[in-house]
């Protein structure tokens, strides 16, 4: 099978607690999949490993066919590799077109690539305007952006984005997802978190469930929903039913 | 507000300290009680020397010289109250009234408790003590009307800290720009840093040399009498009586020249406390100590007065604050407008001749966010200032040092420069990226290019201030005109020693800084110790780099070769073997980086964000 990601036994541990407990993924290329979970879950630590941020405490991870711990292929792989980290990666004192200027000489992109691609990401993205603020400036939801066009900029294989509509105004939202749903159809693959279900059950093709670091459900969406939405399974299948509840007696009493 | 909302804001900026210590580690917790358990021992020792200055000295010390001590008092407390509030400038407000402005509290009550809190400063915690102490030991001796000095003293600390609040609130409606904001910071810091260094820049000037004048004229004459008598043009006994005339006629003008002196410093403070109203209190000290009350009721109305007034305006200017008068100003997109050149190629585009595409991408973007950092800037303060002291005090003292030493001093200006400004700069290098590392950890750049290019980055900043400063030094008081590339070629290796040095720092021990802020996020002992004990070593490695210039002077010397430029090629051979040397070890560095690239990311996003 043509893998764009597998771990095999991923763990991460920080002192006693274990982020990420020995998880196996296996994202097949072309595919939009979704890394759903709860808060504190291991979302983010498990991106963090697959794309080099983190170094993984135990286990295997293979990321375009690279050993992302041998340092030579970890090297290989980012070439090929966009992503937008839990925390962004911008520089506080260049603008975005400096930013993306970097982004695209270190991918070894010529100067002409760079211009005409940052054009086009700056004014899809509405930043186009904002050519003399320093990134220090933005807004979250503008960062979020510029991460996106920088992600995009040199025309990766495999996108990790790790909540890229948190902040982000509706109409840049689905201009992101159409963007990201046609960058997928020409066999591109998305490795995506968000807590927001309904984009995910619109987009993801896969699904993947981690909860207290465990991965407890992988498989397509249609596997999953079983005609269902994708919220009450999600809920059924990381266990939150009872949490969801309401159980607040005095909240539910008559209004004082 | 009442006591309960009182009681629970006191709480939660325990929890606050308490957890930011935890947070940092063991050995940090154990140097904050060390440092605290310090600090409790100095107000009680402040307190009891205070009292015994207070009894044994002040207390029967003519007037003017409470206006001296108060004086001092003040200018001591204003620069001890001013550090912890550039400290406070420069990491987010813990409490800001937005924070819980939402909570069922009055604006009012919030504005006041966070006021009190502000109150629990290191500087008044220890200077207090010893005021007090001064106070009730004056009193033990001068009678109960010193008394008088402690509501002088409340309303003097009351008007500072009032003040200080209202500039901090002014301060903050200013920096709602958050470019603006870290303008501000450095503009402060530096105004402080200038006005700390103030009296080694007035040395440079000596103002008192003129006081000093009567000493030379004794020496000249009296070595005048001594020649006089050796020719034997006078008699020893003529001698002798003249000898008397010249010492009673120094002994007059010394007496004078100090009388003068005292009643001129006199006047001078007197006039400045009277202007400040800082030195209302040394103003107030000194006319109880003359047995006038009026000075000291004046000022204790007065500083009292300025801090009510400046309360007040400090709590309309935070109501306006958080009520969204002030908001970060708009700038339009001007350039927006105007079509980019597509034939220009801009400074982050740029490739630099001889090394990698990554690298030059790395160096021009690196150098581009450097120019626009406050922290460069006020990472060149402390060369400049270092250079002017020393290069002023060289240069007024008149005399011309030996053309031998010349190479020397203007070799040892740059090197100066390189470590004050390099140290800043690269030895936490990656510190200054904070959320940006994370792109040169996602980027697929060999790290040997990343820093290559970080070093090159730097380069025209902090070499070109060194070379400015060794130009400098050598114009001044010139050299041989081969000795001028020779101390070029010596800069160049001693910046390549500097960068690999740093760099093993940056990669081994980084700093994690607040976003926005020139202040360490959190420290480890442990960085900051490595820090303090690698960045030595750099003069003893760029030593060997002088080796060259001492064979020439050597041989000079000896007389084997004289005046045959011998320092400049072997520099020049040395500046060569330098660049072999930091390009084998800047491939294994970035080997070391590859390694702990994960770490350094940890230390430097993770602490600060």
């Amino acid at each position: 099978m043509n893998l764009a990601i597998e771990t095999r036994a991923l763990t991460r541990r920080f002192d006693d607690f274990r982020a990420v407990d020995g998880i196996d993924l296996r994202v097949e290329r072309g595919t939009f999949y979704g890394f759903l979970g709860p808060n504190g879950a291991g979302k983010s630590t498990t991106i963090k490993m697959l794309t080099g941020l983190l170094a993984p405490t135990k286990g295997d991870v293979l990321v375009l066919g690279r050993d992302m711990r041998d340092p030579a292929q970890a090297l290989d792989a980012k070439r090929h590799v966009g992503v937008i980290a839990e925390n962004l990666s911008l520089f506080d004192n260049l603008t975005a077109r400096e930013y993306l200027t970097f982004v695209g000489r270190m991918h070894l992109l010529p100067r002409d690539t760079v211009r005409a691609r940052s054009e086009e990401l700056l004014t899809l993205l509405g930043l186009a305007g904002e050519t003399t603020k320093l990134t220090l400036e933005y807004s979250h939801g503008m960062k979020k952006k510029l991460a996106l066009a920088a992600a995009l900029l040199p025309n990766p294989d495999l996108l990790f984005l790790d909540e890229p509509f948190e902040g982000v105004d509706a109409i840049t939202s689905r201009v992101i997802r159409d963007l990201l749903a046609g960058y997928v159809a020409r066999g591109s693959t998305v490795f995506l978190t968000s807590h927001v279900l309904e984009i995910v059950e619109r987009l993801c093709t896969h699904v993947g469930i981690i909860v207290k670091g465990r991965l407890v459900e992988q498989t397509s969406m249609a596997a999953l929903r079983q005609g269902d939405t994708l919220e009450n399974r999600f809920i059924q299948v990381a266990g939150a039913e009872a949490a969801v509840a309401p159980t607040l007696s005095w909240l539910e009493a008559a209004a004082p | 507000m009442n006591r309960e909302h009182l009681s629970a804001v006191l709480w939660l900026r325990w929890r606050l300290r308490v957890n930011q210590f935890r947070k940092a580690g063991t050995l940090n917790a154990v140097l904050f009680l060390a440092f605290a358990a310090g600090c409790a021992a100095a107000a009680v020792v402040l307190l009891v020397v205070g009292f015994l200055v207070g009894v044994f000295a002040l207390g029967r010390a003519p007037a003017y010289a409470h206006l001296f001590v108060w004086d001092g008092i003040a200018v001591a407390l204003l620069l001890g109250w001013m550090t912890g509030l550039l400290s406070d400038l420069q990491r987010s407000e813990s409490l800001a009234l937005d924070r819980f402005l939402h909570l069922p509290v009055s604006p009012a009550g919030a504005f006041l408790v966070n006021y009190l809190g502000s109150l629990g400063s290191l500087s008044l915690v220890v200077f207090v003590p010893g005021m007090i102490g001064l106070i009730v030991g004056t009193a033990v001796t001068r009678g109960p009307l010193v008394l008088l000095e402690f509501p002088l003293l409340a309303a003097g600390l009351f008007a500072l800290t009032a003040v200080t609040y209202q500039f901090q609130g002014w301060l903050a409606s200013l920096m709602a720009d958050k470019r603006r904001r870290r303008t501000i910071v450095v503009l402060l810091t530096g105004g402080f840093i200038l006005l700390a260094q103030a009296p080694s820049l007035i040395n440079v000037f000596r103002p008192w040399e003129a006081a000093t004048k009567p000493v030379t004229r004794w020496s000249e004459r009296t070595v005048e009498l001594g020649k006089a008598q050796t020719a034997g043009e006078i008699t020893p006994a003529e001698f002798t009586r003249r000898l008397k005339e010249v010492n009673d006629e120094f002994e007059a003008e010394r007496v004078g020249s100090t009388q003068r002196m005292l009643d001129n410093t006199v006047r001078g403070a007197r006039l400045a406390s009277t202007v400040l109203p800082p030195g209302w209190v040394a103003l107030g000290a000194e006319g109880i100590a003359d047995g006038r009350v009026l000075p000291a009721l004046g000022g204790t109305l007065g500083l009292a007065l300025i801090g009510t007034l400046s309360l007040w305006r400090a709590y309309r200017t935070t109501l306006r604050l958080y009520t969204g008068e002030f908001s970060a100003v708009e700038r339009t997109a001007t350039a927006a407008q105007t079509p980019l050149d597509p034939t220009r190629v801009r400074l982050v585009e740029r490739r630099l001749p001889g090394v990698s595409e990554q690298a030059s991408a790395v160096a021009t973007a690196a150098f581009r966010a450097l120019t626009r950092a406050p922290e460069a800037k006020m990472a060149f303060l402390a060369p400049v200032i270092v250079v002017a002291v020393f290069g002023g005090a060289l240069a007024s003292s008149g005399e011309s040092p030996p053309a031998a030493l010349r190479p020397l001093l203007a070799f040892g200006a740059g090197a100066l420069v390189l470590l004050l400004a390099g140290q800043q700069l690269l030895a936490n290098q990656f510190g200054y990226d904070r959320a940006g590392f994370r792109a040169y950890v996602l980027s697929p750049a060999p790290r040997r290019d990343i820093l290559l290019g970080k070093n090159l980055a730097v380069a025209p900043l902090v070499l070109g201030l060194g070379l400015v400063a060794a130009a400098a030094i050598g114009a001044v008081f010139p050299m041989r005109p081969d000795h001028y590339p020779a101390a070029l070629a010596q800069l160049v290796s001693a910046y390549l020693i500097l960068c690999l040095l740093t760099n093993v720092l940056a990669i081994l021990a980084p700093l994690p800084l607040a976003p926005g802020s020139l202040q360490p996020a959190s420290v480890k002992a442990g960085p900051v110790l490595l820090q303090m004990l690698i960045m030595p070593l750099l003069p003893l490695l760029t030593l060997p780099l002088l080796a060259p210039y001492g064979l020439e002077v050597l041989l000079d010397q000896l007389g084997v070769v004289t005046g045959v430029p011998i320092s400049l090629p072997l520099s020049l051979v040395a500046l060569a073997l330098v660049g072999l040397l930091y390009r084998h070890m800047i491939r294994w560095q970035g080997d070391w980086l590859t390694s702990r690239e994960q770490k350094v990311l940890e230390v430097v996003t993770s602490r600060a964000e």
